[in-house]
């Protein structure tokens, strides 16, 4: 009977949970490990953190592996266990030169003070599928590692921090201060404990895309690159790296390093403006957490487009952005016209029917249906 | 993280404020096994650092103290304050300067919460306070002793640009509770 | 200091792996039931809260939600339904969820519950002073139909200047012959603001003007909370010449109960084709179909 068979009721939950996990189960391989995902899809996991809005790799994971894989419902999951946790402090401001690095690039100079560091990126690979990956048999890892071990003898570590490239622009004067960092740290935005309002601070414009859903944030991003917007972005600096945590000491006030957490920050130099005095050239910032440099740079470009005295397009609108950037409220929402809804429909099929009838009343032989 | 007994505390007592709110001019028993624990209980409810609060009346330092100390809330000056709380049941104006929202934002107002002697049914010692608007079933009375009468008179200034305004809640000594939302019309009798 | 505290707890929580009584910890607990305050006392407007993440997916009940586990003690009685059905697979959902982190019991009786969690029905029963009906919400802006900018919006309600959505509903009239909108039919609250009352159909409408009921709405997603204390006036949009209307099922009763005074859902007959309708409160349906076998033994006595 239609739409009654929605009342299923708990059997029909339970049926389709064990339905769901024997999915997992049916094939013949060997468990997948939580320490594997942490491991080998580390990528995935990154990005798990991120939109989850929690560093914590193993129970990224672990959503990871619950939700087969599919990242917008891992990190729905890790973005509900972090509401469970209390706020017990607030960690103590950094400046991206703390980064430790792993990979830093420069697109605005051929070189940099501290050198172009390439690190591990796929960005030169020839996007080929790699057969021998079929059989990744412990011989052939175990040989890889022994020729990279060789190679390795000999070289420099990298130094601990490295100078920012913006900062040569910025003590030449050709940089203008970033707008929001008069907010100062007693007024910075928290999106977990406040509802966004508009117009939103910079601090609270930054954290929601910091969260955001990874193709969300690019899409908008790339409409802004493709000609809806014009900020014409250089990436200034790209770092991947490891940036300290820190908080006073609940015991001497004293900063105290409590661990460190993968990072990508990205700093867009756009085109200059003129607003007063002289022109100078503009920054867009983005930081997220793990690996994920398209997101930074996407999230740096938007922080820049939405820096427009007048907003003309989507991505330079700040209440368009941010409203539809959190994954987990556009998955929510967009899975949930699976529910019935037959009440309001029933309420719109009185409508229809009665604004047909007095379209027939009142245009006797119009075959137009306007309510359609 | 609080014990269980303060979990389901503060819940209970959130009812009893939710009640009071919802029917304005009702007099809510609040704790009778311990009616000294009426503020203390209320202010664990509502406050935490993540608000301001502050005091005027009499012992407004030790009341001060009691509310950093069990909430860990901000004191600040009164026309900043979340929370600000009435010692003996008269501000002498004070209350003028309290939060009232702005047009876009009128839940931005503060809440002010009254110590006061006595709220009755009957009787003819304190004054009469007689209410109108949403929660209440045509209209409602109320007796409050040890409530200047300037207080109400204030709270009308305060409330008569809705929805600007501040919502207050009366606690009385044998720890009953009254709530006073700004959408209450008030008269004194 | 506070920190050592949290240490000490963190690690006792990490062993058992114990989520706090009614999962929202206590912090989060006490935003939501400031603002539930504000909105009670501010009758139809939308107060803003932080909206913490559940283990519900936003969009699925999550603002009503966060109002039952921020209102609930053990004492309480829930009832949850969805369309006006407690057996509906969201509203067992969530009655379970509810029911696992807090241990209160539950009822499909409207009468016995305490806590009512509904979505898209007002139940056909009336509630009483001593009950609140929780309503989830998924467009908590009314204006929203006319005005997609929340910062217009906010101005918009702030001066009372509903002009846009008057000219919404008289365009209506014109080109419909009446206000073409079905459920979520927008209410004016205490004279002041214009309020979405949530997707119920315009027959639940009459049933929040002066209740003796309180209403709180919650909007997880758009991370808003409203409210109609109980004797509020709620009163529909309406033209003096084009009153507002509530569904109408003319000639039609429930096939189970016979009920013609409820609101009912149309029923396509598989094998037939043929149009047949239920009530769509299903607890309310089997309350008088009791009633009715009970009186049947009755007379036969």
């Amino acid at each position: 009977m239609g739409y009654v068979a929605v009342k299923g009721g708990e059997e029909a939950i339970a049926q389709a949970g064990k339905l769901l996990t024997y999915q997992r189960l049916k094939g013949a391989s060997d468990p997948l490990e939580v320490r594997q995902i942490q491991e080998q899809l580390y990528l995935a996991v990154d990005r798990v953190m991120s939109e989850g809005s929690l560093y914590a790799p193993d129970l990224a994971a672990l959503a990871f592996k619950q939700a087969a894989g599919d990242t917008l419902e891992a990190a729905f999951m890790l973005r509900a266990y972090r509401a469970t946790q209390p706020r017990v402090g607030y960690s103590l401001p950094h400046k991206g030169e703390e980064i430790r690095i792993i990979r830093r690039i420069s697109a605005a100079f051929k070189d940099i003070p501290g050198g172009q560091v390439l690190g591990p990126t796929s960005d030169y690979t020839l996007r080929l599928l790699d057969f021998e990956l079929l059989e990744d048999t412990p011989r052939q890892r175990q040989a890889f590692l022994q020729a990279l071990g060789r190679d390795l003898a000999g070289t420099r570590p990298l130094p601990l921090t490295f100078p920012k490239v913006i900062d040569i622009l910025r003590k030449e004067g050709l940089l203008a201060e970033a707008l929001g960092n008069e907010e100062g740290r007693e007024k910075i935005f928290d999106i977990t404990r406040q509802s966004l309002t508009f117009p939103a601070s910079r601090s609270a414009a930054l954290q929601t895309m910091a969260r955001s859903e990874t193709g969300g944030l690019l899409l908008l991003a790339y409409t802004n690159m493709r000609g809806y917007g014009d900020i014409h972005p250089t990436v200034g600096e790209l770092r991947v790296g490891y940036l300290p945590v820190r908080i006073e000491h609940p015991q001497t006030g004293a900063p105290y390093t409590i661990g460190e957490v993968k990072v990508t920050e990205a700093e867009v130099i756009a085109r200059f403006t003129a607003a007063e005095g002289s022109p100078k050239f503009t920054l867009g910032y983005g930081l997220c957490f793990g690996h994920n440099e398209i997101k930074a740079i996407a999230m740096a470009v938007l922080d820049r487009a939405m820096q427009a005295p007048e907003p003309r397009m989507p991505s330079e609108d700040q209440e368009f952005v941010l409203s539809h950037l959190d994954g987990i409220e556009s998955l929510g929402f967009g899975s949930h016209w699976k529910l019935p809804h037959y009440v309001t429909f029933q309420s719109d099929l009185d409508r229809l029917r009665r604004a047909q009838e007095a379209g027939k009343k009142t245009k006797p032989g119009s075959g137009k249906d306007n309510a359609t | 993280m609080p014990a269980a007994n303060s979990t389901l505390a503060t819940q209970q007592a959130f009812r009893i404020l939710l009640q009071a709110l919802s029917h304005p001019g009702e007099i809510y028993p609040w704790s009778p096994s311990d009616p000294g624990q009426g503020l203390p209980l209320m202010l664990q409810t509502l406050l935490d650092h993540e608000v301001s609060f502050a005091v005027i009346g009499p012992e407004s330092d030790a009341t001060a103290a009691l509310v950093r100390d069990l909430t860990g809330s901000r004191l600040s000056a009164v026309p900043a304050a979340d929370f600000i709380i009435v010692t003996r049941g008269r501000s002498q104006g004070g209350i003028l300067a309290a939060k009232r929202g702005t047009l876009e934002y009128p839940d931005q107002g503060a809440t002010v919460i009254y110590l006061v002697e006595s709220l009755d049914r009957e009787g003819q010692a304190g004054l009469w306070v007689k209410l109108q608007g949403p929660g209440v079933n045509r209209e409602m009375r109320a007796m409050i002793t040890g409530l200047a009468a300037d207080e109400i008179l204030d709270l009308q200034k305060i409330n008569q640009e809705f929805p600007l305004g501040v919502d207050s809640f009366f606690l009385d000594r044998a720890g009953q509770v009254m709530g006073l939302p700004r959408s209450s019309l008030l008269e004194v009798q | 200091m506070r920190l050592n505290a949290w240490l000490q707890d963190h690690r006792r929580v990490k062993k058992s792996r114990d989520y706090n009584f009614a999962f929202i910890n206590e912090a989060a607990k006490r935003e939501i039931r400031r603002k539930i305050l504000k909105a009670v006392a501010i009758p139809g407007y939308q107060v803003p809260f932080a909206s913490p993440e559940l283990p519900v997916a936003r969009g699925w009940g999550t603002g009503g939600l966060q109002l039952t586990l921020s209102l609930i003690g053990p004492e309480d009685i829930l009832k949850v339904i969805d369309q006006g059905c407690d057996g509906s697979v969201n509203a067992v959902n969530i009655k379970k969820f509810v029911g696992q982190v807090t241990g209160v019991s539950t009822t499909t009786d409207t009468r016995q519950a305490t806590i009512i969690q509904t979505r898209h029905r007002i139940p056909e029963e009336a509630m009483t002073r001593d009950q609140i009906l929780v309503l989830q919400v998924p467009f908590p802006e009314a204006l929203r139909t006319v005005e997609p900018s929340e910062a217009e919006t906010r101005r918009m309600h702030g001066e009372a200047d509903y002009s846009q959505m008057w000219l919404y509903l008289y365009e209506d009239i014109v080109k419909y012959g009446e206000i073409s909108i079905g459920a979520r039919y927008p209410v004016t609250v205490n004279g002041r603001y214009i309020m979405d009352p949530s997707p119920i159909p315009r027959w639940d409408i009459p049933k929040l003007h002066l209740a003796e009921t309180l209403f709180l709405f919650g909007a997880g997603r758009e991370k808003r909370i409203y409210a109609i204390p109980p004797h509020t006036r709620v009163e529909p949009l309406e033209f003096e010449d084009e009153k507002f209307r509530v569904e109408d099922f003319p000639g039609q009763a429930c096939q189970r109960c016979g009920s013609s005074a409820t609101f009912l859902d149309e029923i396509i007959d598989e094998a037939s084709g043929a149009r047949t309708y239920l009530c769509s409160d299903t607890s309310h349906c089997d309350k008088i179909l009791a009633q009715q076998e009970e009186k049947e033994v009755r007379s036969c006595k």
